[in-house]
């Protein structure tokens, strides 16, 4: 790479640094009640084509009968690992368009890898456990991260100027589950509020049969 | 000699590794297996209990000298072997308690078929000897309910007379977010169904059906004892003596929402002129219907309620045949969680309907219980559980043995539930 060409890029780079803002999206029900694990995409009116990478690790991990997380975000062509903390066996399926597939994890810190290279929702499941139950959000998206406990969500670094809002959570009662609505970045930090509308959660009830 | 040498290091290696797994699959056959050990201490005031051959209703009675001591209630041993490459799952639940007919006896034993879903549309299939699907109470480990010690008197009587070695298939499907499931079977090992039911009446207890023991029946009178000359003084739950097959039917139906609805029909077939070694065929069928409905993230509750007759023995005029009975019973269970424990409420309601021959046998039986039972975890594996249980009930056969027919019964019961896994 020319040093000049080099030097127009990291220009650009703090131009477009110095025009970006941090988004604070809170979810929250119609009875106040924070929602977690909601899914928010900020999508920049003028796409700029950069890759999405994230911060946290690229895996779901299994561990007291339950998938850890519930909900993780991973880039198109992430490479996702499947550790089995439990000592009995699970056998993690997926029948999603995005990525249908199933993995075998004997107990004991067995590892399985599955890469997702469509953007989708991946529902997982296990055929030993009926009511484990996760999902992986596959993105082409930068801008993306999801709800913690307190139904906060940070997306870091968005370009100034208009952008969609685009809300995913798994119970939502909206079509295809998720929601948007228009913003305007600031340069700052822009907060944005949304009421989220969902389906009351299923137990599982099938006893020891 | 180098040669040697590295020989013997690679045979070391190999060995090591050999052992290394051998040491992994032991680990792994160990892992399929859990226990669960319960140990009670009690208070009784209440009759002898129908498991020493009177009417009480509960499981511990009085003239036992249970009080001040310790009882081992239950040593569950469940054995979960798994081929995933074949999408098979084995269930094996053995036990020992001083209770039961045989110190140590198998519960249930099937194989279970569950294909890994490609669609919502799932289904499985499994054959050996299990409870049908009737229980909503027993969710825990070897068939043990979750919210209280003692099941209701529903549940307390599939679990010690509607084990059955049978096929039963299931298939869920989703319809415009309704969630629906048909589960069938096709069953034998269930004849003697309803024995229990008609000559002593429904009881609350979790002590359960063996692969090869049996229950006494009360003792009764010696014009009972004429009239059912044929019938052996103990039944045999899991017994076949008529050679046909029962079958039931359940439909699940969970709407989006926070309820989901379930109704089973079951008739084992039986014929009621059959008897092979005292133990009769009973003509047994029953419709069971079954709610369970978050009321908030907390707190939830329960609801079944069963209706049936049983006939058993020859059709002997004018009334019939020698028994000939209806039964119902109902119970409502609200269970909150609270962040130290589980906090667990149960009303039931039972009568049993004596259709004929009542001058010589009768099987009449009414009641109502209330249950309050409060559950704390105290370790990962170890949970403390504090029951009540108070039953009162009228039924005339208790004349038999001397007593009256209406008895109040109260159970209190204090119990260790300690996990292996
Ligand atoms: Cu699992």
């Amino acid at each position: 790479m020319r040093p000049a060409v080099a030097f127009v890029m990291v220009l650009l780079w703090f131009s477009t640094a110095a025009r970006a803002g941090d988004v604070n999206v809170y979810v929250h029900t119609d009875d106040g009640h924070p929602v977690a694990d909601a899914v928010v995409t900020i999508v920049p009116a003028s796409e700029i084509g950069a890759a999405a990478k994230f911060s946290w690790p690229m895996k779901v991990v299994q561990h007291k009968l339950a998938f850890d997380p519930f909900v993780l975000i991973v880039p198109v062509g992430a490479q996702v690992a499947f550790p089995n903390f439990d000592s009995v066996s699970h056998h993690v399926f997926s029948f999603s368009p995005a990525k249908k597939f199933e993995i075998e994890l004997y107990g004991r810190d067995e590892t399985r890898s599955v890469a997702f290279p469509t953007s989708g929702i991946v529902a997982l499941g296990c055929n030993i456990h009926d009511n484990m139950s996760a999902f992986i959000y596959v993105t082409d998206h930068p801008f993306a991260a999801k709800t913690d406990a307190e139904g906060k969500a940070t997306v870091t670094g968005v370009p100034a100027g208009t952008a969609t809002a685009d809300i995913w959570h798994p119970r939502s009662t909206a079509p295809g589950q998720r929601v948007a609505q228009s913003l305007v970045v600031s340069p700052g930090t822009t907060t944005l509020t949304r009421e989220l509308e969902l389906r009351a959660q299923r137990k599982v009830r099938h006893g020891s049969y | 000699m180098a040669h040697i040498r590295i020989a013997g290091l690679a045979l070391a290696l190999s060995l090591s590794v050999a052992q290394a797994n051998e040491a992994d699959g032991l680990w792994t056959f160990l892992d399929d297996f859990s226990g669960r050990l319960d140990v009670r201490a009690i208070a009784i005031d209440g009759e002898r209990s129908w498991l020493k051959d009177s009417f009480g209703k509960t499981r511990f009675g009085n003239g036992e000298d249970l009080e001040g001591r310790f009882v081992l209630a239950n040593a569950a041993l469940v054995w979960q072997p798994q081929v995933m490459d074949w999408n098979l799952a084995g269930y094996v639940h053995a036990q020992a308690n001083p209770g039961q007919y045989n110190g140590v006896d198998l519960v249930e034993a099937f194989l279970k078929w569950k294909p890994v879903p490609e669609s919502d549309t799932r289904f499985s299939v499994r054959g050996g000897v299990f409870f049908p699907p009737i229980s909503l109470e027993h969710d825990g480990p070897a068939w043990t309910p979750t919210r209280t010690l003692t099941p209701s008197a529903i549940n307390a009587w599939v679990g010690e007379e509607v084990l059955v070695l049978g096929v039963e298939g299931t298939v869920r499907t989703l319809v415009d977010e309704h969630e629906l499931q048909l589960t069938g079977a096709v069953f034998q090992n269930n004849d003697t169904s309803g024995t229990l039911l008609t000559y002593r009446g429904w009881a609350m207890h979790d002590t359960l059906a063996t692969m090869f023991g049996d229950f006494a029946i009360p003792d009764r009178g010696p014009a009972w004892s004429g009239f059912y000359a044929t019938q052996a003084p103990s039944t045999e739950p899991a017994r076949e003596v008529d050679g046909r097959f029962g079958s039931y039917l359940r439909l699940d139906w969970t709407p989006p929402g926070p309820a989901t609805f379930n109704v089973l029909y079951y008739d084992n077939h039986g014929n009621p002129e059959v008897v092979e070694e005292g133990q009769y065929g009973w003509r047994t069928r029953f419709v069971n219907a079954g709610v369970a409905v978050d009321l908030d993230e907390d707190t939830e509750l329960l609801a079944q309620y069963m209706n049936g007759e049983t006939v058993m023995g020859h059709w002997m005029p004018p009334e019939g045949w020698m028994a000939d009975v209806g039964f119902a019973s109902a119970y409502v269970l609200v269970s909150h969680q609270f962040e130290c424990g589980l906090l667990a409420g149960r009303v039931d309601w039972f009568e049993v309907r004596d259709r004929n021959y009542e001058w010589i046998d009768d099987n009449n039986d009414d009641g109502w219980a209330g249950t309050i039972s409060w559950r704390t975890p105290v370790r990962e594996w170890a949970t403390v559980v504090a029951e009540a249980l108070y039953i009162d009930s009228d039924h005339p056969a208790r004349v038999d043995q001397g007593h009256e027919p209406s008895q109040q019964e109260l159970l209190l019961q204090l119990a260790l539930q300690i996990d292996f896994k």
